[in-house]
């Protein structure tokens, strides 16, 4: 009885120092269920400090490999891509295609950049060595990049495995990059087909020739094989130009990569065809600044008396595009020189091209002398004016260039909100400016002549409204003379419309559209006619005199009213020049009407009396 | 000496006894715990049971879950060389990394060692850099002082490894051990450091690149992690770009790629959200443009009744892009929507780009199908498949050519012409010279051609320039190929020409244009003797010409090297030119011209 009391004692004293222990124990974290330990890493101002991962074992369910997957997520920021790699490891070799892309799926969860894109990516491989079709499954309905980057894995394994498979799916591929990517991967896997094979695989996937070669060579260039061979040899190389050149430019864009910006003049110097040198050194300029355009820049002017001025400012177009204003202080600290200038010119051009707003509040970071002439080029650039905008950007020009401003706005702003640009110029009384006028109107087209005549004929109160609506038909008329006659019933005043044929038939006769300003005048009375054509006769006589015979053009013109005005100042020109034969003249008499018979009496009467 | 044990103690004793296992017990277990790494802990790749159990255990499973597609037998390897014989990729690096888990650091460089015998290049790196992971989370300093004393091929991918495990722990670090490495492989440190912790806020990962000396690349880098975050949270991303300090015009590729992956999360009509946050018209129209151009080659249609309800907020340009995409895969598809646009510039300009797609993919289709174009449309279709076949088949073009109405044969025989001699343009020049078909527009195809020849046989090209008749055109081509040299750079080649010119107003040209270039190289000597070789009566306006390019192009250059001008009359002239050209003279030096010279200089 005594030896069993003991060990009751014993056995519940025991059971009570475990429990007690154990909660000790649990206390200082020393559980034994949780196979972690502490993190010792040095703390600093960026120290990760959580515990690191750890691998799976046990038996695998859906709800613990979901877990175990978020566990390697939320934790690799301290583990080594070595641990978490091998965590994967032990969860994705035990799954199921099921539970792949289950997990697959749940990995969009991941927050996690890094940790999403490693865990995807092994996922799809591992998938691949399952049932690589489902794995491309998965890539439907995904952005571009992710497309390429899972592809990619996907096509590694299989290719690794099954090539002839692997290509076959490839050629469906649809859209083509997915083909690129899928030949690239293949190719990476497979180092033992040779060249043939590779062109045939890259023309069984549709890709182009260049295609082939530009993959084929950065694979090369990708497995650490000789630079300085790969490069000479492509350079030397017979094929087509456009695929050297390219080929070339993809080298060149690795090397930078790999070792900086001063392999831009090595490159430079191992290149003797200019043209090739020009374009590779080119692009080669602009990979390097897409990353660091400041360095680029500096290093483009610090040795462009060695390479080519061009790729100074092919730099500076791409520290424009990110930072101009510190790319323009850049150019302030240049010695004065004309490649300064050209610089602030390329400069303040390329700005201007994306934002020329921009360029108008930074007027400022530039010499003086540019101010004016960048003023007008971006007022003339920006393709979204308001009202409003206009309003204000005019009230804040300078007296000195205010119109030429104006002309500048006006003549931009009506390619594309004509009917704005037209109210804004009539309410501001601008309209009646010839100039704003001629910049308002010139190129207008039969809808917008339409819709300006209606605007100024409902105009309340403007003075110089005849002269307007002349310049709308004038301007209308040097395109459409059609549209333009038949606008002239709408000018009902007498006078305007008068004005109109005038400045219309005086326009056309400028531009030596005489039929057309002909017809427009033999629109005006008989007492008005003479006048018009006495007015445009002296540029039609200038033009014909280059022929031999004086007669013939006159035959040509339409009405014998015309003829007769065009037969007398002939005979007047011929008779100051003396360069009329007497038949000439008697031919010519027969063309005169009996009014202009007695005028050409009177007037040759003049010319004789006047010495 | 006896222990006299109390009688209550005595009766407590199995009690005692109880507490006192337990506690060994508990004390064995802590020790255990304490000491040796656990199982499932991350110290625990050394332990060389411990994995040896999991490789047996999980990769035998690896087998037995695998449904057939893995057909390899359970690998159980010993070396890199057996690891070779593994034809999954997966499967060959799990083993790889599970050897590596049960193996020490000497065994790893071992393993390391043994894979510089591997033939294939990019197999051979691929382990190598698993190998370095596994070096890098051991020890990553040793590795970094191995890779440093031992420079290889794989030099890189070891600093790569050894600061991504160094980002891992201690960014402090990561400075202090970057120091003694080289700007470029600094870079990729800088890199390696914003592709692992992007689990950084923006101002740390900021704080870090100015730190590290490399504070210019943060923007950069920072846009590079937006895309990559794009697919978790795109909107972000986009804001991220927008709001940074570059002008989004400089990073539309980026911007198109999140906005991209924003679609692929929440469909096409995010576009309209993505157009109106971006304020400036150019960045707006390009992002636009571009997306709609990817989205036309899988969905066409769709994507051109996007573009008609964004015109108003871009421009035509997005239309050119999608009608190119469509026309590649359908052409009358894409020339019928272009039609219903009933914009007289814009569809012309849109028929013209499907003929020039359609010709691309099939030319001699497009000219089965020209009567699918409208009439105004057809002949500039039909120059342009004829210019495509010239291409692959020069002669096929040339029988059709013969074919054409005699209004449409100068135009097809320049695209001929032209994309015949990318390829050829010796041939193309027999041909100009001997088909009487294109016999009336010999001068513009030798034109046309004349580009390529002078690059290929500049000799060549100017005999077929002196060749043409000397009528006002062939001065024009002989200063074409001079022109073409210098354009090149081609002093030397462009010198041995020039003596081969005809007297002209080109010859004079030309002359002036090598001289100008002489001086941009620094040759000034050759420059001013160039002159010699002209007739008497223009060597003087040569000179002139020469010295106002020179004040033009450097006049502090033309300035400093008056007094080794040969005479006293090249510096009068020298300092007219300076008087021209005054911008970056300094009064000092204005003054001096001012005695030189009696024309007053031109305000600066």
């Amino acid at each position: 009885m005594l030896k069993r009391g003991y060990l009751v004692q014993f056995f519940l004293s025991f059971v009570a120092s475990c429990v007690v222990l154990a909660g000790v124990f649990w206390i200082v974290g020393l559980q034994p269920t949780n196979g972690q330990v502490k993190e010792t890493a040095e703390n600093d101002s960026f120290s990760a400090s959580a515990p690191r991962v750890r691998q799976l074992s046990g038996t695998l369910d859906r709800g613990k490999a979901s877990k175990f997957l978020q566990e390697i997520a939320d934790r690799g920021s301290s583990a080594s891509a070595f641990e978490s790699a091998l965590a994967l490891d032990s969860l994705l070799v035990r799954a199921d295609s099921n539970l792949l892309q289950d997990l697959f799926i749940e990995s969009s969860s991941i927050s996690r950049v890094s940790a999403q894109l490693l865990v995807q990516s092994e996922l799809l491989r591992r998938l691949a060595t399952v049932d690589p079709i489902q794995a491309m499954g998965l890539l439907k309905d995904r952005s571009r990049l992710d497309q390429e980057r899972l592809a990619r894995a996907v096509f590694e394994e299989w290719s690794s495995t099954d090539l002839d498979s692997a290509i076959e799916y490839a050629t469906t591929l649809q859209p083509s990059y997915l083909r690129v990517v899928a030949y690239r991967a293949m190719l990476e896997i497979s180092e033992e087909l040779t060249d043939s094979e590779i062109e045939e695989m890259g023309r069984q996937l549709g890709l182009t020739p260049f295609q082939i070669q530009d993959i084929a060579t950065a694979l090369e260039h990708a497995s650490a094989k000789s630079d300085a061979a790969i490069w000479h040899r492509t350079v030397v190389g017979d094929q087509p130009y456009t695929h050297k050149y390219w080929a070339l430019v993809g080298l060149a864009k690795r090397r930078i990569d790999e070792k900086g910006l001063a392999e831009i003049a090595i490159i430079g110097e191992s290149m003797s065809d200019r043209r090739t040198r020009r374009g590779v050194l080119r692009e080669s300029i602009k990979f390097a600044a897409r990353s660091d355009p400041k360095s680029t820049f500096e290093f483009a002017l610090s040795s462009y008396r060695d390479t080519d001025v061009y790729l100074v400012t092919e730099a500076l177009n791409h520290w424009i595009e990110r930072e101009p204003e510190h790319a323009l202080n850049a150019i302030s600290k240049l010695e004065p020189s004309q490649l300064q200038t050209e610089l602030y010119h390329d400069a303040i051009s390329y700005w201007m091209d994306y934002e020329p707003r921009e360029v108008l509040r930074n007027l400022e970071l530039l010499p003086s002398e540019m101010r004016n002439g960048a003023r007008l080029t971006a007022l003339a650039n920006i393709s979204d004016f308001s009202v409003q905008e206009v309003s204000r950007l005019v009230a804040e020009l300078p007296d000195d260039s205010r119109f030429r401003a104006i002309r500048a706005i006006v003549g931009n702003w009506k390619n594309y909100a004509f009917a704005e640009a037209l109210d804004w110029a009539l309410a501001n009384s601008l309209a009646k400016r010839r100039s704003v006028a001629e910049q308002l109107f010139e190129g207008i087209g039969k809808v917008n002549a339409e819709l300006a005549l209606s605007r100024v004929l409902n105009h309340p109160s403007m003075e110089e409204k005849g002269v307007l609506l002349a310049d709308i038909v004038a301007h209308l008329a040097e395109s459409d003379v059609n549209s333009a006659v038949a606008l002239l019933p709408r000018l009902r005043n007498e006078e305007i419309r008068k004005k109109a044929i005038v400045r219309t038939g005086t326009r056309l006769a400028m531009r030596h559209k005489y039929d057309a300003a002909w017809d427009f005048g033999s629109r005006l009375s008989k007492s008005e006619r003479p006048d018009f054509y006495d007015r445009l006769i002296g540029g039609w006589l200038a033009i014909q005199s280059l022929q031999p015979d004086p007669i013939k053009p006159i035959e040509m013109l339409p009405t014998s009213e015309l003829q007769s005005r065009a037969a007398m100042w002939t005979i007047l020109y011929g008779h100051a020049e003396e360069n009329l034969s007497l038949s000439d003249k008697t031919k010519l008499r027969e063309y005169l009407t009996e009014a202009d018979k007695a005028k050409l009496k009177r007037t040759e009467i003049e010319i004789t009396i006047t010495p | 000496m006896t222990v006299r044990i109390p009688p209550r103690l005595k009766s407590a004793l199995p009690a005692i006894a109880g507490a006192a296992t337990a506690c060994v017990l508990f004390a064995v277990v802590a020790l255990v715990l304490v000491k040796l790494p656990s199982v499932d802990s991350a110290s625990s790749i050394n332990d060389q049971s411990a994995t040896d159990q999991f490789k047996q255990q999980e990769l035998e499973q690896l087998g037995a879950h695998s449904e057939g597609s893995v057909s390899q037998p359970t690998p159980r390897v010993a070396s890199i060389g057996e690891l070779l014989d593994i034809e999954s990729e997966y499967l060959r690096n799990v083993t790889l990394r599970h050897m590596l888990a049960s193996t020490d650091q000497p065994g790893a460089q071992e393993l390391l060692n043994q894979t510089e015998t591997i033939a294939p290049p990019n197999l051979r790196q691929r382990l190598q850099k698993q190998i370095l992971q596994k070096l890098a989370s051991e020890d990553p300093l040793q590795l970094l002082t191995h890779a440093q004393a031992n420079p290889t091929s794989n030099r890189i991918h070891a600093v790569e490894a050894v600061f991504e495990a160094l980002a891992m722990s201690s960014l402090d670090e990561v400075v202090m051990q970057a120091e003694t490495l080289a700007d470029q492989e600094r870079l990729a440190v800088l890199e390696t450091v914003f592709r692992t912790r992007d689990d950084l806020s923006a101002a740390d990962l900021s704080r870090f690149a100015h730190e590290f000396g490399y504070g210019g690349r943060f923007v950069a880098l920072s846009e590079e992690l937006a895309v990559r975050s794009a697919t978790q949270d795109p909107e972000a991303s986009w804001n991220q770009v927008l709001e940074d300090s570059w002008k989004d015009y400089g990073q539309v590729w980026s911007l198109v790629a999140i906005a991209d992956a924003w679609i692929a999360a929440e469909g096409p009509d995010v576009i309209y959200q993505a157009a109106e946050s971006l304020t400036n018209h150019r960045t707006r129209t390009e992002v636009i443009r571009r997306l709609l151009g990817q989205m036309a080659g899988e969905s066409a249609p769709e994507a051109f009744e996007l573009a008609r309800s964004l015109r108003e907020q871009t421009d035509d340009s997005i239309f050119r892009t999608i009608v190119s995409r469509w026309a590649a895969s359908d052409p009358l598809s894409a020339m019928n929507a272009a039609a219903s646009l009933k914009d007289e510039t814009l569809v012309p300009r849109l028929q013209t780009i499907v003929a020039e797609r359609w010709a691309q993919t099939d030319p001699n289709q497009l000219l089965q199908n020209i009567a699918a174009f409208p009439a105004t449309a057809q002949t500039k279709a039909r120059g342009i498949a004829i210019g495509v076949i010239a291409m692959s088949a020069p002669q096929d073009a040339i029988k059709a050519l013969a074919l054409l109405p005699e209004e449409e044969i100068e135009n097809a025989a320049e695209r001929v012409a032209r994309s015949w001699a990318m390829n050829s343009v010796r041939d193309v020049v027999d041909w100009i010279q001997s088909d009487s078909t294109v016999q009336a527009y010999r001068g513009s195809l030798f034109s046309v051609v004349l580009e390529e020849l002078v690059r290929t046989d500049p000799e060549e090209a100017m005999r077929l320039a002196l060749d043409q008749p000397s009528d006002p055109s062939s001065p024009h081509l002989e200063y074409q190929v001079i022109h073409k040299l210098i354009e090149d750079n081609e002093i030397e080649q462009s010198l041995k020409l020039l003596p081969n010119m005809r007297e002209s107003v080109g010859q004079f040209n030309a002359f002036v244009l090598v001289g100008i270039q002489l001086i941009v190289n620094k040759d000034i000597e050759r420059a001013l003797a160039l002159g010699e070789q002209l007739d008497a009566s223009r060597r003087d306006d040569f000179l002139k010409r020469l010295l106002n390019g020179w004040a033009y192009s450097d006049a502090q250059g033309l300035f400093l090297s008056l007094e080794t001008l040969p005479n006293l009359q090249t510096q009068r002239l020298a300092a007219d030119a300076l008087a021209k050209y005054p911008k970056t003279l300094n009064e000092t030096q204005l003054s001096y011209i001012a005695t030189l010279t009696d024309k007053k200089p031109r305000s600066r």
